[in-house]
């Protein structure tokens, strides 16, 4: 998927760069030398912006680059930061790779767990330059970058040669003077680095993947074309993310498409006076299996991931009688990969996911009869859908009582989250402050009641586990220690439980549903 | 942002070199550094090849809307950033004097570059000066640079006795140009080691590749990347590095 829209306005790194359209690097060489620059020889050098695959570096303010030529360089800059350089053996693929130190900090702060990609690649033949003082102080630096590829791209050119100018903290009229000097050889200074424009002629966005909120509806615009262009970007995040989750690059490309099918599932439940029946129950059935499928995974990746923070505070000798559940986590984890792999690579999964995203591209066909409401304005669909899911919540959640059975309890939670992704998927034609306001109060009742279902999942499991090691004859430390753990985590649970009402009261307010229906346009009442 | 000095009541131990070459190894492994020259002699601003002017001079730094970001200067080596001295910085202490907390003044001009920055190293001048206590107060550690002799252990213990009261810095004495060949010294290096747990495990030893560097004007890593004395500051900084972030 192409989007123009934000590439590198700002480099903020205290480097400018030019475009040579007309120029070889000899001639900037030759044009540098004359302004009393020193040339170094030339090195090969390959270039790489390193990010997560949802650009959460570049959101950060902060751009990582890896320079490979003899050795290994990361170059990590920022806005209005001073820029920080790194040898390293080879570029990290996930932050733990990094010595431990402020660079790592500062990467792992943006990144989290989410792995370090190649956004872009660009082989270069690089010259550096430098102008120096009476003292031999450098007071000027530029580097020529001769373009060779685009990895990835071969076929495509770019501009092939660009030169950039450090703007050196206390030299900043030495800068300017180069500047000068380049401009007056005819260069044109670019609004972006060198990895940018590589990044913009190969049409890769480098804010990493969009979400759903990126996609701007036209309230006025008819209801089935608005339910169509938000399944079509939830149909790309799926897209984009089934590689990623085939390779376990990192748990969040499962997650960010499990998300987006359920997402998926929302709008198809919703918009059935919407979208052409023939279409709509081919889509359920198929997405449901998808949802399925990837269930399990995600719960064990969490369960793995989580699971220092599940011991957290227990005696270390509980936490190490508690490996064999450990491991035998990791390998039900491992299985469910190997499952979920099976069913994303089955050729009837993938001619789904590619017929549904040719259905939604090509022309909508309504068939002779459109759905009831598909020609409706999109803000009144949308106003019903959203009023119904949140009234439904509502009177749901007023039946919960302190001894009313947790499958209640789950199934107000995939209420609260199917109005969560409808307010989600189709936030651009809800007025945004009284949408904020309302969020956030869903998002401390939706806390609550993650946290006790999770708890009740992870219960569940826990007890099966306890069987299985039991059949297994497993030592008595170990039998005690998964006593204690599920006993801790099922504490949780019950203190979620206990807090339901209070957390629930708190959302069931008259506030809650004016600030909902300022957000559709409608007015309080 | 950590904030270290090198620090001693005594002159010509090797503050300075010390300095330097922290603050060159410090950028070596991914840090974002400003080395601030407190001394008025500025043989750190020397060192980097950078001209020992500091615009209005001591007094202006000193003064209350002075500020450190306008006296900043790239050295030759990415990432690391230096704000040079000029010989006005022999009146820090009277310019100090005339503030009403004139042993906050030092963190107070640090703190608008604790995002920019991930250490400040500060090469102070001798003495136990209204400077030096402005450096204590802003400071996470002092490096002390201690000299294989009678008379430098008992400065530093003056030292460790004064800084031991309150929140005081992280003392971290390490011992700084040895000479091996020499029985007393090596003596010495047991009795330090003994004395001072909190010492650096790491020793300089007095070499003519750090003596170089006036003649260099550059860091030892820089003109003899593979002397041993290179190696010893990387240790020294993968030592301090340790207790700062441990
Ligand atoms: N380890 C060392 N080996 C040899 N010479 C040294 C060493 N450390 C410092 N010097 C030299 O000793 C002199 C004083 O060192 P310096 O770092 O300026 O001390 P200070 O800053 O404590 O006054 C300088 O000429 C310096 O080059
Ligand atoms: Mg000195």
């Amino acid at each position: 998927m192409t989007n123009a829209a934000t590439f590198w306005l700002v480099t903020g790194l205290m480097s400018t760069t030019f475009a040579a359209a007309q120029h070889t690097p000899h001639d900037v060489a030759t044009a540098l030398a004359n302004a009393g620059f020193v040339l170094e020889p030339v090195r090969t050098i390959e270039r790489t912006l390193l990010d997560t695959f949802d650009g959460r570096l570049h959101t950060a303010g902060l751009r990582l680059e890896s320079r490979v030529g003899h050795a290994t360089e990361l170059v990590l800059s920022g806005v209005d930061t001073a820029t920080a350089v790194l040898l390293v053996a080879a570029a990290p693929s996930v932050t733990d790779q990094l010595p431990a130190g402020p660079f790592r900090r500062r990467v792992a702060e943006a990144a989290e767990d989410r792995a370090l990609l190649a956004v872009v690649r660009v082989r270069t033949r690089c010259t550096s330059a430098s102008r120096r003082d009476a003292d031999g102080k450098i007071v000027a630096a530029a580097t020529i970058w001769e373009q060779l590829s685009i990895d990835g791209h071969d076929g495509l050119t770019m501009v092939p040669c660009t030169v950039e100018v450090e703007t050196l903290r206390g030299f900043e009229k030495h800068a300017r003077k180069t500047f000068a000097t380049l401009a007056g050889l005819g260069l044109a200074q670019l609004d972006h680095d060198t990895l940018a424009e590589a990044a913009r002629v190969a049409q890769i966005h480098i804010g990493g993947y969009p979400g759903p909120s990126d996609i701007v509806l036209d309230p006025a615009m008819l209801a089935i074309d608005g339910c169509c262009e938000v399944l079509t970007g939830l149909a790309n995040t799926i897209a984009a993310n089934w590689q990623g989750t085939i390779d376990e690059t990192d748990i969040e490309f499962l997650h960010d498409l499990r998300i987006a099918v359920r997402r998926t599932r929302t709008v198809l439940g919703e918009a059935k006076k919407v979208l052409p029946s023939h279409m709509l129950s081919k889509a359920r059935t198929e997405f449901a299996q998808l949802g399925s499928v990837t269930g399990p995974s995600r719960d064990l990746d969490v369960y793995i991931v989580e699971w220092p923070t599940y011991t957290d505070g227990l005696a270390p000798d509980i936490v190490s009688a508690l490996e064999p559940v450990r491991a035998l986590l990791r390998q039900r984890q491992i299985a469910a990969h190997r499952e979920l792999n099976d069913a994303l690579r089955a050729p009837t999964t993938t001619a789904f996911v590619t017929q549904w995203r040719l259905w939604l591209a090509g022309p909508i066909d309504d068939g002779d009869e459109p759905a009831p409401a598909a020609h409706d304005p999109l803000i009144d669909v949308v106003a019903k859908r959203i009023m119904s899911a949140h009234t439904r919540l509502v009177e749901a959640g007023r039946l919960i009582r302190s001894d009313t059975p947790a499958e209640h309890v789950h199934d107000l939670r995939k209420d609260a989250k199917k109005l969560r992704y409808l307010i989600e998927c189709f936030g651009s034609v809800l007025s945004e402050k009284p949408r904020k306001t309302f969020v956030r109060r869903l998002k401390v009742l939706q806390d609550n009641l993650g946290v006790h279902q999770d708890a009740e999942v992870h219960v569940a499991t826990l007890r099966e586990i306890a069987d299985e090691l039991h059949e297994r004859g497993e030592t008595s430390a170990t039998m005690l220690a998964v006593g204690q753990l599920t006993e801790r985590i099922d504490q949780r649970r019950r203190a979620a439980r206990a807090e339901f009402a209070e957390r629930f009261a708190a959302y069931d307010i008259d506030d809650t549903r004016d600030d909902l229906e300022r957000a559709l346009g409608r007015g309080p009442r | 942002m950590k904030v270290v000095a090198t620090y001693n009541i005594k002159g010509g131990v090797g503050k300075t070199a010390t300095a330097v070459n922290l603050a060159y190894e410090a950028t070596r492994a991914g840090n974002r550094v400003l080395l601030w020259d407190l001394d008025p002699q500025c043989a750190a601003t020397f060192f980097f090849r950078i001209k020992p002017t500091v615009k209005g001079g001591a007094k202006r730094l000193i003064e209350s809307n002075g500020s450190l970001a306008a006296h900043i200067r790239a050295t030759d080596h990415l990432g690391l950033d230096l704000v040079p001295a000029d010989f006005s910085m022999r009146n820090l202490d009277l310019h100090l004097d005339t503030r009403k907390r004139p042993t906050r003044r030092i963190t107070t001009l640090l703190e608008p570059l604790a995002d920019q920055y991930d250490i400040a190293i500060l090469d102070c001048p001798p003495g136990i000066t209204l400077t030096s206590e402005s450096v204590f107060a802003a400071c996470d550690a002092l490096l002390v640079p201690t000299v294989p002799t009678t008379l430098s252990m008992r400065t530093l213990d003056q030292l460790i006795s004064f800084l031991a009261d309150a929140d005081r810095p992280l003392v971290l004495p390490f011992v700084s140009m040895i000479d091996r060949r020499k029985k007393l010294q090596r003596d010495f290096l047991a009795e330090i080691f003994e004395r001072v747990p909190a010492h650096l495990p790491t020793v300089i030893a007095s070499t003519s590749v750090i003596e170089r560097m006036g003649i260099e004007r550059a860091p030892v890593a820089v003109f003899a990347p593979r002397s041993q004395s290179a190696l010893a500051y990387r240790e020294l900084w993968a030592d301090v590095a340790r207790r700062l972030w441990a």
